[in-house]
C-alpha cells in the first residue's frame, strides 16, 4: 500500500488573528506559533496503522505551503512516515482550494498511490473543498468524515463508516480512493526520539510549479479570493441572573420568551 | 438572475437547512428566479409544492442512495446547458461532500461554508468565518461567473408555506462503469432528536456534567426545548458522549438560536464552534469561567440545581 498523506500548517488553536493593516485580506503572522493542522494529524496516524496492518508500501507527505512548513512535515516525519514533498513557489501565497487540490492532483499523478489521506477540514481556511475535488480530478472516489476503514489488500477495496447527519453509513470502493478524516478516529501517536532524529535527517524535495509542469499563471488559476478579513462581532458579557435556583430559572425562562424571543 | 437551492433530501421528508436556502436567496436576492433542484428516482411530494418558482427533478434509479460520484455527474449533466447563476448548498454532510466535487466537475468556484450574503450594488460577496471564528472573511469569486455557495445550517430563516413550481423532469444516464463508492448501509443513530448542527435550540454538557449518566439530564432538557444535546471536547474525550455531539474546533461549528452551557468553562476552542449561536446561556459555578464573558445570561450555580429545575418549569 503506497498512502499519501496531504496535511498543511497552520496557525494554533489559540493564536491571536489580527489583520494586517496595508492588506485586510490577510493575517499578521509574527508571533503566530504554527502547527501541524490537527485533522491531518489524525491523517497521518491512519496512514501509519494501516501501513502497519497491511505490512508493506511507503507513506509520503505533501504539501504545498511556505518554507515554515517543513517544521509540519517534520512532525509527519517523526511520527512515521517515510517520505515528504514540499510544493512552493512565491506566487502560491493566496491560492484557494481549487488551485490546491489542482497542484496536488498533478503530483500526484505522476506517483504510484493506493491511497490518499486527507484531514477533514484545514483550521486556517475552514474551507472543507480539497479533498474532494482533489478526488474528482484525479476521477477516483472519496470517503469522507471516516469513522472506520477496513483495506481488503486481495481484492483491492476499502470499507469505511462515515459519519453523515444524524447517523452513520458504511460504504465500499475500490482503491485507489479520497478518504477524510474527522476527530475521533484514532488518538495520534508521539514521535519517539528515535523518530525525531531520523526526521531531522530526511531531505525534503521541494518542487516548483514549472516542476509540475504548470506554465499558466497561478493568479489566472484561483477561483475565489478573500477580500477583506475582519474581527468577528463582539459579544459582550450578558447579565448575570442572581437570587434563589427557582427564582432565577424562573426570571431566565420568561427573558428567553419575552426578551430574546428564542422560545 | 437565476439561483438553484439543492433539496437534500431522504426519499420522505426535505431536509430543514435547504428550507433555510430558500428563504436565504428570498431575504438576501429578492430579484432572483429561484429554482429548487432535487436528485433521486423519486422524490418527495413535499418537493412539487416548495414556494419557489421552478423545480428540476433530477432522475435516475442510480441515485437512490447519495454518493458524491454520482450526484455530481448527474446534476452536472442536468444543467450543462445552462448553468444558473448561483448554485446554494447546504452545508451537511450531504453538502460538504457533494459541492466540492461539483464544482470542479462543472469548473466554477465554490465558496463553502458560509454564514451569509452580502450584496452591495451588482458586486455578491460570502461571509465565511475562518480561524475557528476568529476571523470573518468576505469572499468573491475572482471572475464574473457562475458559482456554488455552501451555506451552514440557521444562517437563515426557513420558508414554509407553498408554491405553484412549474416542475421539469430531467432523465439522465448515469454510466455503470463510474468510479464511485457503494453504499452498504444506513443507520439512523439519532431517533427522533435533530442532529447538533441543525438544531434550533443546543443543550451542551462539558466536564462539569461528572459522568455519562447526568447527560439524560440534558436529554430530557433538550427533549422539552425540542432541540439536540452538544458536549464539550472534554466531556467527549472522557467518553461521556459520542464524537458526533462535540462542539468546537475540532468538532461541530454551530449556530443554533439558543445554545445552553452546563459546566462548560469555555475555552477558546469551544468558543470556535458556538459562539455565533443568537443567545448564549452558560451555567456555571466558577464566576471567573471564560464563558461568562460571550453569554447573554449566565447564571453561577449549580448545574445539578439548575437544569432539574428547568426542566420542570418548561415542562
Ligand atoms: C487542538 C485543540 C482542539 C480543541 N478542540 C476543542 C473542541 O472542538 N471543543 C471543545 O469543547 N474543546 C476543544 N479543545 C479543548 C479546550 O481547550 C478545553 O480543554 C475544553 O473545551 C474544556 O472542556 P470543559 O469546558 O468541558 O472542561 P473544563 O475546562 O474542565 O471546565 C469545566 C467547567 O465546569 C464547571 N463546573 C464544575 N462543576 C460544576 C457544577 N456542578 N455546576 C456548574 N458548573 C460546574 C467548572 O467551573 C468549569 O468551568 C481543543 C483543544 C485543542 C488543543
Ligand atoms: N496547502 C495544502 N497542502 C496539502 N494539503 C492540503 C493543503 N490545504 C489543504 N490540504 C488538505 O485538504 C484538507 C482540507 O483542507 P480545506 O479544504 O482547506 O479545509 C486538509 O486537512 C489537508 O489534508
Amino acid at each position: 500500500m503506497n498512502i499519501i498523506a496531504c496535511i498543511k500548517q497552520v496557525p494554533d488553536t489559540e493564536a491571536i488573528i489580527r489583520t494586517d493593516a496595508t492588506n485586510p485580506s490577510k493575517i499578521v503572522e509574527r508571533d503566530i506559533k504554527f502547527i501541524l493542522n490537527p485533522y491531518d494529524e489524525y491523517a497521518i496516524e491512519e496512514s501509519l496503522r494501516i501501513k502497519e496492518k497491511t505490512g508493506n508500501g511507503e507513506i509520503t507527505i505533501i504539501t504545498i505551503g511556505p518554507e515554515r512548513s517543513e517544521t509540519a512535515i517534520r512532525d509527519g516525519l517523526a511520527m512515521g512516515a517515510d517520505n515528504a514533498i514540499r510544493i512552493w513557489d512565491d506566487t502560491l501565497a493566496d491560492i484557494d482550494p481549487f488551485t490546491t487540490a489542482l497542484l496536488l492532483s498533478k503530483t500526484i499523478s505522476q506517483m504510484e498511490y493506493d491511497l490518499i489521506i486527507c484531514g477533514k477540514q484545514a483550521i486556517d481556511d475552514d474551507y472543507i473543498q480539497t479533498p474532494s475535488i482533489l478526488a474528482e480530478l484525479l476521477s477516483i472516489p472519496q470517503i469522507q468524515f471516516i469513522t472506520s476503514q477496513e483495506i481488503n489488500t486481495s481484492e483491492r477495496t476499502i470499507t469505511c463508516t462515515q459519519e453523515i447527519d444524524g447517523g452513520r453509513r458504511t460504504v465500499r470502493a475500490k482503491l485507489p480512493v479520497v478518504i477524510t478524516t474527522p476527530k475521533g478516529l484514532n488518538e495520534p501517536r508521539y514521535p519517539s526520539l528515535r523518530g525525531k532524529m531520523q526526521a531531522k535527517k530526511k531531505e525534503i524535495p521541494v518542487k516548483s510549479l514549472k516542476d509540475l509542469g504548470i506554465t499558466e499563471n497561478v493568479m489566472d488559476l484561483i477561483k475565489i479570493k478573500t477580500m477583506k478579513l475582519s474581527p468577528p462581532p463582539s459579544r459582550k458579557a450578558g447579565r448575570i441572573l442572581e437570587g434563589e435556583p427557582e427564582e432565577v430559572v424562573i426570571e431566565l425562562i420568561r427573558l428567553l420568551r419575552e426578551e430574546a424571543k428564542v422560545l | 438572475m437565476k439561483v438553484y437551492v439543492f433539496i437534500e433530501h431522504n426519499g420522505e421528508a426535505v431536509r430543514k437547512p435547504c428550507l433555510e436556502l430558500i428563504g436565504g436567496a428570498r431575504k438576501h436576492l429578492p430579484e432572483a428566479e429561484i429554482t429548487a433542484m432535487c436528485a433521486g428516482q423519486e422524490i418527495p411530494d413535499r418537493v412539487r409544492h416548495l414556494p419557489v418558482d421552478n423545480i428540476i427533478h433530477i432522475k435516475s434509479d442510480a441515485l437512490t442512495d447519495y454518493t458524491s460520484e454520482r450526484h455530481s455527474y448527474a446534476i452536472s449533466e442536468a444543467l450543462k446547458n445552462s448553468i444558473p447563476d448561483i448554485i446554494l448548498i447546504s452545508a451537511t454532510f450531504q453538502g460538504r461532500d457533494l459541492a466540492p466535487r461539483l464544482s470542479a466537475k462543472l469548473n466554477i468556484p465554490l465558496i463553502s461554508e458560509c454564514t451569509g450574503i452580502n450584496v452591495d450594488n451588482s458586486n455578491i460577496n460570502l461571509i465565511h468565518p475562518m480561524f475557528g471564528g476568529r476571523a470573518i472573511a468576505s469572499v468573491s469569486t475572482t471572475k464574473d461567473e457562475p458559482f456554488i455557495a455552501t451555506i451552514r445550517p440557521n444562517a437563515f430563516p426557513s420558508v414554509d408555506g407553498e408554491g405553484n413550481p412549474q416542475i421539469e423532469e430531467v432523465k439522465v444516464d448515469i454510466p455503470d462503469d463510474i468510479q464511485t463508492v457503494e453504499v452498504l448501509s444506513v443507520e439512523d443513530t439519532t431517533g427522533d432528536m435533530p442532529d447538533v448542527a441543525e438544531a434550533p435550540i443546543v443543550v451542551s454538557g462539558g466536564r462539569g456534567m461528572k459522568g455519562p449518566e447526568n447527560f439524560k439530564m440534558l436529554e430530557e432538557l433538550a427533549k422539552v426545548l425540542g432541540g439536540a444535546v452538544g458536549a464539550s471536547r472534554s466531556a467527549v474525550d472522557e467518553g461521556w458522549m459520542p464524537q458526533s455531539h462535540q462542539v468546537g474546533q475540532t468538532g461541530k461549528t454551530i449556530s443554533p438560536n439558543l445554545y445552553i452551557a452546563c459546566g462548560i468553562s469555555g475555552a477558546i476552542q469551544h468558543r470556535a464552534g458556538m459562539s455565533s449561536s443568537k443567545c448564549i446561556v452558560a451555567i456555571n459555578t466558577d464566576p471567573e469561567a471564560e464563558i461568562f464573558k460571550i453569554a447573554d445570561y449566565g447564571i453561577v450555580s449549580d448545574l445539578f440545581k439548575i437544569v432539574p429545575l428547568m426542566i420542570e418549569k418548561l415542562s
